[in-house]
């Protein structure tokens, strides 16, 4: 029995709430009775047919479309039966979200909503919080995506967004999914590899957005000098090779093209870093003794390395 | 002295009376237009924006907020961007009363500024105004030029029909710090 009752309560509840969504369809306030679509996409044709009661033919209804910032509004002449269409030609309702339909005639006044769905995302940009951030994973960025329909509404993105980034170390490029919410969508990028171009893309759907971040090597914070060989015969016939390693200060490769000046008495040469080694190839002296070189970048200076020269042979 | 001598003395004195006034004038008047071609523009302006009035605790606040993936802004920067999205809502409502939309531009940007053109009709030009703002932000970028707000049903008023009609609306905001200016980049409404 109890059963049977909790049937037939469940039963009559669906009903009251079909017939509550059903009417929802139509407005009737003091008779004034609307007709229209309750939701269409931004950019869609709107017809609105009103009726009216206690009207008759030739009487004049104020009806008003409050979209985002944009107002629409007419007075409308009704017809036989106090009847009125009203219509809304297409890329004219352009503002996603909730609008309102406000009818005015007389003193009666009916508001009722229109929901302007945004569409697909068809425009991005890509940015990001720094243009260039520390390599090795010393640095990190917010890449940040704003997307838009092709009414400039904040779309709806109903499948996820995905960010291609493509790290200078010759890894595989990665793809991670954007997170996307109150318009604006995020991913938190650490630094990778060494110093470089770090390229980012959204390339989904209709859009297709690229974007270059720098990673940096810190600055120069220390140098180990070699030189190869380190003793020669005083013929003049041989050539020595400087070779300065320069890290920063997490001991990673500074960048690139990183200007190393080479010091011995007497003279100088210059280099420029690849992966953080900058070599200097020069003829080997040939007064007999020792000679001592150093090696520069900045303010900071290497320790000295030594070759001998000898007129007997190097053991 | 004769009657006619006095009226000609009489009209000297008046004209004497009305040259020292226009000389006057037109010396102070001289000395401002000299010294305006003299001097160059004031160095400070260059740092000078908007002005910030931060809005009445009616007019538009902060809510407090989640909390925020990113960093929190400061204080002044909240001020920053609350004095803003104000002045954006003014100058909206300068540009429906006068059909000049001159001004949008320093307070709205990209799809948000069209959107805000757009809207405005030399043809039907009205009263419109917005009160009780209040903004809750949901996103603020680790370099603070990018935020993400809502605002929660905040009052429009404006005149259709000769009648003054007042809405509730909320809105979803994305803002950016345009060349030191924050901008309206994004908005969508729901009434």
């Amino acid at each position: 029995m109890k059963r049977l009752l909790l049937l037939f309560a469940f039963m009559l509840a669906a009903i009251f709430g079909i017939l509550y969504v059903l009417s929802g369809s139509e407005s009737d306030s003091e008779g004034i009775i609307l007709e229209s679509k309750e939701t269409i996409y931004a950019g869609d044709e709107w017809l609105l047919s009103l009726t009216i009661d206690d009207a008759s033919a030739g009487d004049t209804v104020d009806v008003t479309l409050l979209n985002g910032l944009q107002t629409f509004n007419e007075s409308l002449v009704l017809g036989t039966g106090g009847v009125a269409v009203w219509k809304i030609p297409e890329g004219q309702i352009i503002q996603a979200g909730e609008s309102l339909i406000i009818v005015q005639f007389n003193d009666k006044v009916v508001k009722r909503s229109l929901t302007i769905q945004a569409g697909k995302p068809t425009e991005g940009v890509l940015f990001t919080s720094v243009n260039a951030l520390p390599a090795y994973g010393e640095g990190s960025a917010t890449v940040m995506f704003l997307a838009q329909d092709e009414w400039g509404n904040i779309p709806s993105v109903s499948r996820p967004l995905y960010l291609n980034i493509r790290y200078p170390d010759g890894s595989p490029p990665q793809k991670e999914v954007l997170t996307y919410h109150d318009g604006i969508g995020r991913f938190y990028l650490n630094s990778q590899g060494q110093s470089g171009r770090i390229r980012l893309a959204v390339d989904q759907g209709l859009i297709s957005t690229d974007l270059e971040l720098t990673q940096t090597a810190g600055a120069p914070n220390r140098i180990n000098l070699a030189i190869t060989p380190d003793c020669v015969l005083n013929d003049g016939r041989d050539v020595i090779t400087l070779k300065a390693d320069v890290s920063d200060q997490n001991q990673y490769p500074v960048a690139n093209g990183t200007f190393v000046t080479f010091l011995w008495s007497g003279g100088l040469g210059y280099g420029r870093t690849n992966d953080g080694t900058a070599t200097l190839t020069i003829p080997a002296p040939n007064e007999i003794g020792y000679r001592l070189y150093r090696a520069s970048t900045g303010s900071v200076l290497s320790k000295s390395v030594s070759i001998q020269v000898t007129g007997d042979s190097c053991s | 002295m004769s009657r006619k001598a006095r009226i000609k003395f009489g009209i000297f004195l008046v004209g004497l009376a009305m040259m020292l006034v226009a000389g006057a004038v037109g010396f102070a008047s001289l000395s401002s237009f000299i010294a305006y071609f003299q001097q160059g523009a004031d160095p400070a302006s260059i740092f000078r924006g908007h002005t910030l009035i931060i809005p009445q605790t009616d007019q538009a606040r902060w809510l407090p907020s989640r909390e925020l993936d990113g960093i929190e802004p400061k204080q002044s920067e909240r001020e920053a961007i609350i004095t803003a999205y104000w002045q954006a809502w003014l100058s909206l409502e300068r540009a429906y009363l006068t059909g000049n939309i001159d001004d949008l531009k320093t307070y709205w940007a990209g799809s948000a500024y069209d959107f805000a053109v757009s809207s405005v009709s030399l043809d039907t030009l009205k009263d419109f105004a917005t009160m009780d703002h209040k903004l809750e932000l949901t996103f603020y970028s680790d370099d603070g030029s990018v935020i993400a707000l809502q605002d929660s049903l905040f009052s429009i008023t404006q005149t259709i029909h000769q009648t003054d009609i007042t809405a509730r609306v909320s809105a979803t905001v994305v803002m950016t710090l345009d060349q030191g200016f924050w901008r309206i980049r994004q908005i969508t409404m729901s009434f």
